[in-house]
């Protein structure tokens, strides 16, 4: 039987973790704004199912390079989201729908992170402890997914239409 | 502008309400007025350095600044305090924020002062 994964695969994988690592140090300097959403997303739109192989070895290079902290079990769902987004709505080519959806992922990054605080605290103290945790430090960084969110709606807004264009001209000339 | 898109933009602009309105009704809140606040700072070598002031300051950055205590911070990680940095990344080291002896919930930017507070500020090593 003749696989469907072929080497050319295994490649553009590889060079989509390594620029969405490039895009991630690169800006590690500005808190919350960040690329690496607006890239998970346009991988997923442009290259499907290639995003979800993208994903696990995006976080395992992180885990490798980064010190240990709680980041790690945030990163082990949270890319998830705006990745399976995509690919749901694959044929949705709306920038306003992919910055408001982007927008918000960053609004809620913060929420959506504190789910690991609520495991953490519960496991330290049971379910009160753990929700009062994970709502201290979500309310806490609310400033931060306030930047998060203005970040993400204006890069999609703004690279949406070039970066996915060249994607799909580069997925057409590889015949992917 | 289709349907969807004027839903969307809705949906958008009430969720970014919501967070706001959700942090003015439940994120840090501090008190007016003159209190009196210690903030012990511990530093590599276990030296201890106590400040005790009075102030008006509404969060722990601006009663650092009055007590003379100085400070780097990349975003919200404070990295330097008074001279010494913490370099986690070489020996796992971090400047620990405490208030009454409970781990502080939030930036030093965001941290609230209360009448009475005790802050310590040590530098730490985590251990495995």
């Amino acid at each position: 039987m003749k696989s469907k994964f072929r080497i050319l695969d295994i490649a553009i994988i590889g060079i989509m973790v390594a620029i969405l690592l490039a895009a991630k140090v690169a800006l590690d300097f500005l808190p919350n704004i960040e690329l690496v959403s607006f890239l998970v997303i346009l991988y997923g739109l442009c290259f499907g199912w290639r995003v979800l192989c993208v994903i696990p070895v995006f976080i395992v290079v992180q885990a490798l390079l980064y010190p240990f902290g709680d980041w790690i079990i945030m990163y082990t769902y949270i890319w998830w989201i705006p990745a399976i987004a995509a690919l749901f709505f694959k044929k949705v080519d709306n920038v306003w729908i992919w910055s408001i959806f982007s927008g918000l992922y960053g609004l809620l990054f913060g929420a959506l992170c504190s789910i690991t605080y609520f495991a953490l605290g519960w496991i330290e103290g049971g379910v009160s402890f753990g929700l009062s945790t994970a709502f201290a430090k979500w309310i806490s960084g609310i400033p931060f997914d306030l930047t998060h969110c203005i970040g993400n709606f204006a890069v999609m807004l703004i690279l949406y239409k070039p970066i996915r264009k060249t994607l799909t001209s580069i997925k057409k000339t590889l015949s992917l | 502008m289709n349907k969807k898109l004027i839903i969307a933009i809705i949906a958008f602009v009430v969720v970014i309400a919501a967070v706001i309105g959700a942090y003015f009704a439940f994120g840090p809140k501090a008190t007016e007025g003159q209190k009196s606040v210690t903030i012990e700072v511990i530093d590599d070598k276990g030296e201890s350095k106590k400040y005790d002031i009075k102030t008006d300051a509404l969060y722990l950055n601006e009663a650092m600044d009055e007590a003379g205590i100085t400070y780097e911070a990349e975003g919200t990680y404070v990295n330097t305090v008074n001279g010494i940095t913490a370099d986690y990344d070489k020996d796992m080291s971090y400047w620990a924020f405490n208030v009454n002896d409970t781990y502080c919930n939030y930036g030093i930017f965001e941290q609230p002062v209360n009448d009475g507070d005790v802050f310590k500020i040590e530098y730490t090593v985590y251990e495995e």
